[in-house]
């Protein structure tokens, strides 16, 4: 059995024409998952990080807790589900706020992204910093899987609650970490001793 | 010429390799449609090949420190496209090459204006998994035999007759197609 060999300008019409097929897109876009997986490497990627303050484990699971706490079905005579339900009566209202929480996220990561590589200097907070990135990606995740619009208000929410607490240690602002303003994490008002993680 | 031949500024690479996000954003942007278009042709599976434009790029991100710039950034970057590809094609093993007789009757040269995109794609579908990529390697990437023969881990001979029997299969199915206005060639001299 043997194939003769192919003259090398026999397929030239063959590959004009292939070369011809118009590039295609996917669809949807592999960015978001991409992006998430990208954040996930990064925060992998950080220098030794064998030590963690308790506040900032204990910051993180309060995080969690919180995003749990929301995402958890209620009961219908929930108040707090009868609430919400009042508020985001149709599903305009709820694109709107939505898309209003997707704004505010984007503004803040802008502003964040603009502060380039102002980090802070303490060894402390550039690791609290680098675990709230961790549930960043985290919550990023979560939203490039979940498609239920009312997750997606939490999601954002929680999101948003995020990057203030991520830009309060980037810009060291200590002050309002100790004073636990921003809402979504609860921080002790002083750092514990270390402990091994 | 490879879509993939995109020029990419130097400061966007090393930012990169800094993991910038942002410049990682920037140049999947810039490589998304050639990225995802390859893997298509090479599978033959839209979701497979989102999956290796994921992968591929994800692999790009996480060792880009491994980009010295003695090639062209988009050659790196296809190659490790083309790699993921493959390595999903030898994953699925069934029919993995094309097993055509040698007696395989000559078909007629294709008029590349008359032949539509869908039926150039219908044909690239009739062709086994492993002939396919090696036709859209050689053809329209530009790789040599040999380079083709060692990304199978086979020989230069294999890359050659997978795209021989693949050019033929192709001018089998295309013909049909071919307008009878005495424009096409007769039998190409296979």
């Amino acid at each position: 059995m043997h194939t003769p060999p192919l003259p090398s300008d026999d397929y030239r019409d063959l590959a004009a024409a292939l070369r011809a097929l118009p590039l295609e897109s996917p669809d949807p876009s592999a960015w978001p998952a991409l992006a998430v997986a990208a954040r996930r490497s990064q925060a992998r990627v950080p220098g030794p990080r064998r030590w963690r303050p308790a506040w900032a484990a204990a910051a993180a699971t309060a995080a969690l807790a919180v995003a749990i706490g929301w995402l958890v079905p209620r009961s219908a005579d929930d108040p707090i589900e009868a609430a919400t339900a009042s508020i985001t009566a149709t599903q305009d209202a709820e694109a709107r706020l939505v898309a209003d929480l997707v704004a505010r996220n984007q503004a803040l990561e802008r502003a964040l992204r603009d502060s380039g590589d102002s980090f802070p200097v303490d060894a402390d907070f550039a690791m609290a910093a680098s675990h709230v990135e961790d549930l960043i990606a985290a919550i990023d995740d979560q939203l490039a899987t979940d498609l239920d619009p009312r997750n997606a208000e939490v999601l954002w929410r929680v999101r948003l609650g995020l990057l203030q607490e991520l830009s309060a240690l980037r810009s060291g602002g200590n002050e309002t970490l100790m004073a636990g303003t921003t809402g979504v994490i609860a921080v002790p008002a002083e750092p514990a001793d270390d402990i091994a993680l | 010429m490879s879509t993939f031949a995109i020029d990419i500024p130097a400061s966007l690479i090393a930012r990169f390799q800094r993991r910038d996000i942002d410049a990682f954003e920037q140049i999947y942007r810039r490589f998304e449609r050639p990225a995802y278009t390859l893997a298509k042709r090479l599978l033959d599976d839209a979701d497979e090949a989102r999956e290796v434009l994921h992968d591929a790029l994800l692999r790009a991100w996480e060792q880009s420190a491994s980009f010295r710039g003695e090639s062209p950034f988009w050659g790196w970057l296809r190659q490790i496209t083309v790699n993921e590809a493959l390595m999903r094609l030898r994953r699925r093993r069934l029919d993995y090459v094309e097993d055509l007789p040698d007696d395989f009757a000559a078909a007629a040269a294709i008029d590349t204006v008359a032949i539509d995109r869908l039926a150039l794609e219908q044909a690239l579908a009739t062709l086994a998994p492993a002939t396919r990529a090696a036709v859209w390697l050689h053809l329209v990437e530009g790789y040599g035999h040999d380079e083709i023969g060692r990304m199978f881990d086979r020989t230069t001979s294999f890359s050659k007759s997978q795209v021989s029997r693949g050019i033929r299969r192709l001018r089998e199915s295309l013909a049909p197609a071919m307008p009878e206005t005495g424009n096409a060639h007769p039998a190409a001299a296979l």
